[in-house]
This record gives C-alpha cells, structure tokens and sequence, in this order.
C-alpha cells in the first residue's frame, strides 16, 4: 500500500529532473529553429505533438477541426518561438498556447467551458449499458478502462484537461495552474473534484451491473 | 479511529503524494477494510486514466504542419540571433547616410565650416610625406580631403553602432512569456 502514491511521487520528481537536465537542450533547439533551421521545427512538432492533441482533443467536441486546430497550434508556436524566453519549461509554454488556442475556438463557436461544473448533482445515468457484464469480476482493469474513458468523456472541458494535464502528460499542480491561468489551489479543488466524480461514476456502472 | 473514515480529498492526496499525515493514514488503512477498499477504487481509477493511448493524428499531420508554416519567419532574426553582422541591412544605412552627407555638402556647402574648424584646431595632413601624394591623387579628384575623411569617419562610426544593436537585440530581456 506504501508503494503506490511512493511511485507516483518519484516519477513526478524523475520527470522534473530530467525537465531541468532537458532545459539545455531545449535551449538549443530553440536556437536552431529561431536561426532558421526548419528540421529542428519538425523534431519539435514530433516531440510535442502529443501534448497539443492531448489538450485539444479533450477540449474540442469530436471532428474535423480538431486536427486543424493543433496544426494552427503549432504554426503559432513557430511564429512565437523568438519571443520564448525560457522563464518556463517549453512543454508549459506550448500547452499555454494549446490552452488558449482552444478557448478562442470554443469562444468562437459558442461553446462551453466551465458547463456542468455541478454535474454530480445530476442523477447519473451510466454511459455504455454492457450485456457482457461480469458482476464476479467487477474490477477487471481492461472493463474499468473502457467505463473510465467513456466516462471521461462527458465531464466537463476544464475537468478532462485536468485530468488529462496531470496524469497523461506528469504535469505537476503548478505547471497546470500556469497553463490553465488558474490558483494551485483550484488545480487541485478541480482535479479531486473530477477524480471523485469518476470513481462515483464507476462504482454505480459496477452496483448497476450487480443488480 | 475506525470509525472515521478517510475522505475522497485525503485518499487522492494520498495517492498524489501531497498528503501530510501519510504514516497516521497509513496506521488507519491497517484496520480499516472500508478505506482499504476505497484507496483500491482509486488505485485502480488512476491506472485506468494513465493507460489511455494518445490521440491518433493523421500520418502527414507534421508534414502539413510544415506546408503552413510562413517562408522565411526567422530570416532576419537568424541573422542577429547568431551575433552576425547584418550587411544588407548596414550598407542600406550607410548608403542613406552618405547620400544625406552629399546632399548636406551640395546644398549646405559645409566645407567652408569644416575647413575652418580644421585651420584652428587640427594640424596639416599635407605634413606627412605619404599622406600628401595620396592626398594629392584625392585633390586630383576635385574632391574635399575632409569630406572624404569624414564620410569615411561616418562608415566606421555606423558600423560600430549597428554591431552594438545587433549584440543588444540578441541580448535583450523577455517581452512576454505568454502568447
């Protein structure tokens, strides 16, 4: 039981030293792109792009605009590129700008953001009903993954980035808060807030299927 | 004690690793199978999140990246980004101030001015025995020696600056850190 939270934490500080040692490399890398050399920009684009279209990809409503907007995301990278000046890891730079990217858009459409904020006040009605149930093995990690990731799908934007920030791309309360222009403490509000609607969710997919 | 149970907020931090108290935490999760069973829950929720694969791009997604980037964003920059000289940029100026000086000369006539500035305060150039054969060509030239001098002067004094912008404009602080 120790092991657990132990793990997370050291991988959590593994990745902030690696992200210092990477500081120097980063720097030249940027130095190659801003001096012209568009090769080095492909080795970021390749670098990053799991990052943009984690971000977008949670954010944006499914279809084709989404893979539009992580290209304009990084065409903006590019052009903003000389005004980066290292005060920050450049994975919280380029998610800020996939962040705001992602606002502009849904502002633009109309869409939501902070909608259904207060959703575990709603009655909950389970995403996938599944006739292959297994009340015996409740607790399968491949069946809790898909019930996980279905229900991931119908929280809200701000809490599917969170989410996504913090256990898919390691990023500390800190960095998200940077990237989401948001207090540590409503990170952390947020995020625990998210995760306990999840795991209420997931318990009543399991007592549904038991009964 | 076990008849207190953890909160949701205290199981997370705890699994987050933020948690303060985790020895009398972990004291509790000993004799209490409730709460042992709703750290389980989480446990099994954060390796569910952490196993989901990365959006699918389409396979030319960098290559279209690239077609959409603007030609020569960085051109310019790369130039002074490397602590170069930027020559194009330098003789445009120099050629402007130089064309300003003769216009200065033909309309102005500040030769008269310079001339007796250079009667009252600077030595004869015509002393030295080599400067005055090669002034003698420049006379040969209908031009004014200290026209030349000083346009010569004037290159030398632009190309200093601008070397000493170029060094400063790589050098200079953030303007922002947020696009």
């Amino acid at each position: 039981m120790q092991e657990f939270p132990k793990k997370v934490q050291l991988r959590r500080e593994i990745t902030v030293i690696y992200s210092k040692v990477g500081m120097a490399d980063q720097r030249q890398l940027v130095e190659r792109i801003v001096a012209g050399d568009k090769n080095s920009f492909r080795a970021l684009v390749k670098d990053y792009q799991r990052l943009v279209s984690h971000i977008v990809f949670r954010m944006i409503p499914p279809g084709p605009d989404r893979e539009d907007l992580c290209q304009e995301v990084f065409v903006k990278v590019y052009q903003n590129l000389r005004n980066f000046r290292f005060d920050a890891k450049l994975s919280t730079w380029i998610a800020r700008i996939t962040y705001n990217s992602c606002l502009n858009f849904l502002d633009k459409k109309h869409l939501p953001l902070y909608d259904d904020l207060v959703e575990e006040d709603r009655p909950f009605e389970p995403a996938a009903p599944d006739d292959s149930a297994r009340p015996d093995r409740a607790y399968e990690s491949s069946r809790t993954g898909e019930i996980v990731r279905n229900e991931i799908s119908r929280l809200p934007a701000v809490y599917k980035t969170l989410i996504t920030l913090y256990h898919l791309e390691q990023m500390s309360y800190t960095e998200i808060g940077r990237i989401m222009n948001m207090p540590e403490g409503t990170v952390k509000s947020y995020l625990f807030r998210a995760r306990k609607m999840l795991k209420g969710r997931l318990q009543a997919v399991y007592r549904g299927e038991r009964s | 004690m076990n008849e207190i149970h953890l909160t949701d907020d205290q199981l997370q931090a705890y699994l987050d690793g933020t948690l303060a108290e985790t020895d009398a935490v972990e004291v509790h999760f000993a004799s209490c199978p409730h709460c042992r069973q709703a750290l389980e829950v989480y446990r099994q929720l954060y390796a569910a999140i952490e196993e989901e694969a990365a959006p699918e791009l389409s396979p030319d997604f960098v290559d279209r990246v690239m077609t959409r980037l603007p030609e020569s964003e960085f051109t310019a920059d790369a130039e002074v980004f490397a602590g170069g000289f930027r020559l194009r940029d330098s003789l445009a100026f120099i050629v402007a101030i130089m064309a300003a000086i003769a216009a200065a000369v033909y309309f102005l006539n500040p030769v008269t001015l310079f001339r007796s500035v250079e009667d009252v305060s600077a030595p004869s150039l015509a002393d030295n025995t080599y400067l005055s054969a090669f002034l003698k060509d420049l006379s040969g030239l209908h031009l004014d020696v200290s026209i030349v001098l000083f346009t010569i002067l004037t290159f030398l004094g632009i190309a200093l600056i601008d070397r000493i912008l170029a060094h400063r404009r790589r050098h200079r602080k953030p303007i922002s850190y947020l696009v």
